[in-house]
């Protein structure tokens, strides 16, 4: 037997109560090299532990009560066995409420490119009154008028572009649409800062343009008249906004029948 | 087993508690540092010889036992003791030296010194740390865990990774370095 397992074999019989004598007895060819050896071993046992500080300790608690609370919501949220994310009732309630704004979005997203005539389209024009109407800001508001009547301007030249003969209905849904939001952006911009004044005036002068590029394709006599009325009212308050700005230069003023007169 | 000097948790008991804070139990997590954090903090305060070294990594070991305990398996005193020794190890990585407090090796310090049988001076706390800080890695790992800790030899083998009769080895050539140093009272 190696020394080494001699000397493993003193220190387990030794821990069980056999005194260091009575174990080097029974190797006595080692005795005298494990006898200091297993004094000191003796000694080494005896040694107190450190002292740790206390605060270190209760840091160490903190930290870890952390990392378990963290843990733990982690663990509920990955348990596939349940059916919603989070078991208290504002998490279901936040849950029902995500579900039911998708499936609100889902026909919302589809109509996003539907023309007249498509099966979304109609509530396409209703997500554009319901962001109309969640909008407050006065200058958003016509921002947004603006933009609906050239989505309209556009599902308009795409009709034509296609060498058909817009429906009557359709088109004149068009122009009410295109109607309706020019009044309102008209009422509304006597008050706005002269930037969007500029802009209100371009807008107008390009849907004038446009119309009147599609008006020679237009054989309905209905439809003429339509088209007409607005290039009129384009083509007024385009032209009422310069005046206004002229009067603001102190040059000669000119009577128009714009809305925001 | 523990050398279970204050404590009375038996084998059967640290395994009912160990389950519990597998299962999140945060009063179980909290009894396992309580019970734990001296022997863990002497482990680490006898491997890098400084007390607020051995505080910082004694609360990183228990982080990663907090945040790892679910998916412990095997003999929990092992596993813990497996964490302190990698986070000990990486702390001496980053630090490029484990010799912080001696330049040489025991080894090296007893062929420079004159012979002279000192064993039978009372040993304290601060010549072990010093002592302990002249053997190899290896072989202060096995004292502290055999010695210091109470560790058996199949335990103190699944921590470090070796076989029961390297760890025999170990012992014994740590032991006798330790003697030689102290016949040769090198820390005085």
């Amino acid at each position: 037997m190696k020394i080494e397992d001699v000397f493993d074999n003193c220190l387990f019989d030794i821990q069980n109560g056999m005194q260091i004598d009575e174990c080097l007895r029974k190797y006595p060819q080692y005795a005298e090299e494990l006898k200091s050896l297993l004094e000191l071993s003796g000694k080494i046992k005896k040694i107190p532990e450190p002292e740790y500080n206390s605060s270190a300790f209760l840091a160490v608690l903190i930290k870890i009560g952390k990392a378990s609370g963290k843990k733990n919501s982690l663990v509920k949220h990955m348990d596939p066995g349940r059916f919603f994310l989070f078991q208290n009732l504002f998490g279901r309630l936040a849950s029902v409420i995500l579900v039911v704004a998708a499936l609100a979005w889902m026909p919302v997203k589809a109509s996003a490119g539907s023309n007249p005539g498509d099966f979304f389209y109609p509530v396409k024009i209703f997500s554009e009154k319901i962001k109309l109407f969640l909008t407050i800001d006065k200058e958003d508001k016509i921002e947004l008028h603006m933009v609906f009547a050239d989505n309209r301007l556009k599902e308009l030249l795409k009709i034509v572009s296609n060498r058909e003969e817009p429906d009557q209905a359709i088109l004149k849904d068009i122009l009410d649409e295109i109607k309706t939001a020019l009044h309102t952006i008209l009422n509304s911009a006597e008050s706005q800062p002269d930037i969007i004044l500029n802009k209100i005036t371009h807008f107008n002068m390009h849907q004038k343009e446009v119309f009147e590029n599609i008006r020679p394709a237009i054989k309905n006599e209905e439809t003429k008249k339509a088209i007409d009325e607005v290039i009129d009212m384009c083509g007024r308050c385009a032209d009422g906004k310069s005046r206004r700005n002229m009067e603001r230069m102190r040059c000669a003023p000119r009577k128009m029948n714009c809305p925001w007169q | 087993m523990y050398n279970e000097k204050k404590y009375k948790i038996n084998d059967s008991e640290l395994e009912g508690i160990v389950n519990n804070a597998k299962q999140g139990d945060e009063k179980s997590l909290a009894m396992l540092c309580e019970y734990l954090y001296p022997k863990i903090f002497t482990y680490c305060f006898y491997r890098v010889n400084h007390k607020e070294d051995a505080e910082d990594l004694t609360g990183e070991v228990f982080l990663r036992m907090a945040r790892s305990i679910s998916t412990q398996h095997g003999r929990f005193s092992a596993w813990i003791y497996k964490i302190a020794f990698n986070i000990v190890t990486d702390f001496y990585r980053h630090r490029a030296s484990e010799k912080n407090a001696f330049s040489e090796s025991g080894a090296d310090y007893i062929n420079k010194v004159s012979a002279g049988d000192e064993t039978d001076k009372i040993l304290n706390q601060e010549q072990l740390k010093k002592a302990l800080g002249m053997l190899t890695e290896e072989q202060r790992n096995v004292l502290i865990l055999k010695f210091v800790q109470g560790y058996s030899n199949d335990e103190a083998a699944e921590i470090l990774g070796k076989s029961t009769g390297a760890v025999k080895v170990l012992q014994f050539r740590a032991v006798k370095t330790l003697k030689e140093l102290f016949a040769r009272d090198v820390w005085q």
